[in-house]
């Protein structure tokens, strides 16, 4: 792709998601007021981030070492572990790209 | 040590150590992320100032990958900005749920705000169990420091980053998701939002299967909160 064909690319992108992330603070929408919304709203951060995590360690197709175990996978147990306990995301992220790491580097 | 930590209920202990705590994890986390974008951008052919320009204006890691990925596969203009369009069609829901939250703080700072917000920015500030809603300062330490460690990190990953293998190797790849994954299981306060969580994650996992991991997103996070509602439906009402 030429150069000026991907900074309008860019520069599109840019805009279509500043837009898709202002808009709601500029035009107010009336629903958030109702209470279905208020607990639909309160499952929303755990819903996000568990639809991103879950794909990301259990449909690592391209780094399976035997049926449905995964490298990401097996770097999420101790991951979780020391997230509960000691409760620190620091050391939940160190803990795990040490472990992938060493996983990949071992397998 | 740990019975000591243990009887600390993870509501709570989110809620005594505040926002500002997230806030170097988060860094360390999205540096990690977006120096591996910087790398790919690289090898995708992008000069380094519309590496950076994507990183400071799009300011998604999904939709920032897929792009390369399309870019790479010479689609249409059109049909590369609608899809980051539909992949980011989220933030439409996470700012809907954030403007009524901030409307007492400054226009300028609601602005920021905005552009600024992410899913794991969003995480952070809107525990399942809240603790206090942070004040502008903390939401504006959270946001900044996660948005210059994005851009930097690109301009890094791109200028002294080796290959694509190397970031492999080396696991920065699987920072977020450490992070997010620790953040996720501190949210679980009770059952229902567990039940909640199995199920976005079962959903997106098909999503992810069939080959719409780019849409997983936004569909699990519109539907599987009505299991919560529903659950808390029945709480109320039992039959």
């Amino acid at each position: 792709m030429q150069t000026s064909s991907i900074v309008l690319t860019a520069a599109g992108m840019g805009l279509v998601t500043a837009a898709l992330r202002f808009l709601p603070f500029v035009i107010k929408p009336k629903v958030s007021t109702r209470p279905l919304w208020t607990i639909w709203v309160r499952y929303l951060p755990v819903a996000v981030l568990s639809a991103v995590v879950v794909p990301a360690v259990l449909a690592a197709q391209e780094e399976i070492i035997w049926g449905p175990i995964s490298l990401p996978f097996l770097a999420s147990l101790p991951t979780l572990l020391i997230g509960l306990l000691t409760r620190s995301l620091i050391a939940s992220v160190t803990i795990g790209v040490t472990t992938i790491a060493l996983l990949r580097n071992l397998f | 040590m740990f019975a000591k930590t243990n009887s600390v209920s993870p509501a709570s202990s989110l809620a005594r150590r505040g926002t500002i705590a997230d806030v170097f994890p988060l860094v360390a986390a999205f540096v990690a992320i977006s120096f591996a974008f910087g790398v790919l951008a690289r090898e995708a052919g992008l000069p380094l100032w519309v590496a950076a320009l994507l990183s400071a204006t799009t300011y998604a890691g999904t939709a920032q990958v897929v792009a390369l990925g399309l870019i790479a596969a010479n689609q249409p203009v059109g049909v590369i900005i609608l899809v980051v369009g539909l992949i980011n069609a989220r933030f439409l829901l996470l700012s809907s749920v954030m403007a009524p939250r901030v409307r007492h703080w400054p226009r300028l700072v609601r602005w920021m705000f905005a552009l600024q917000l992410t899913d794991e920015t969003f995480a952070l500030m809107l525990p399942a169990r809240t603790r206090p809603f942070p004040e502008p300062r903390e939401a504006m330490a959270l946001q900044w420091g996660a948005y210059i460690a994005w851009v930097l990190g690109t301009v890094l990953g791109f200028t002294l980053g080796g290959d694509s293998q190397m970031i492999h190797s080396l696991g920065l790849d699987f920072a977020l998701v450490a992070m997010m994954l620790a953040v996720l299981v501190l949210q679980l306060a009770d059952s229902k939002a567990v039940a909640v969580a199995a199920f976005a994650g079962g959903l997106a996992l098909v999503f992810s299967v069939v080959g719409l991991s780019w849409i997983s997103t936004l569909a699990a996070a519109v539907i599987a909160p009505l299991i919560g509602v529903w659950l808390e439906g029945r709480c109320k009402h039992p039959a």
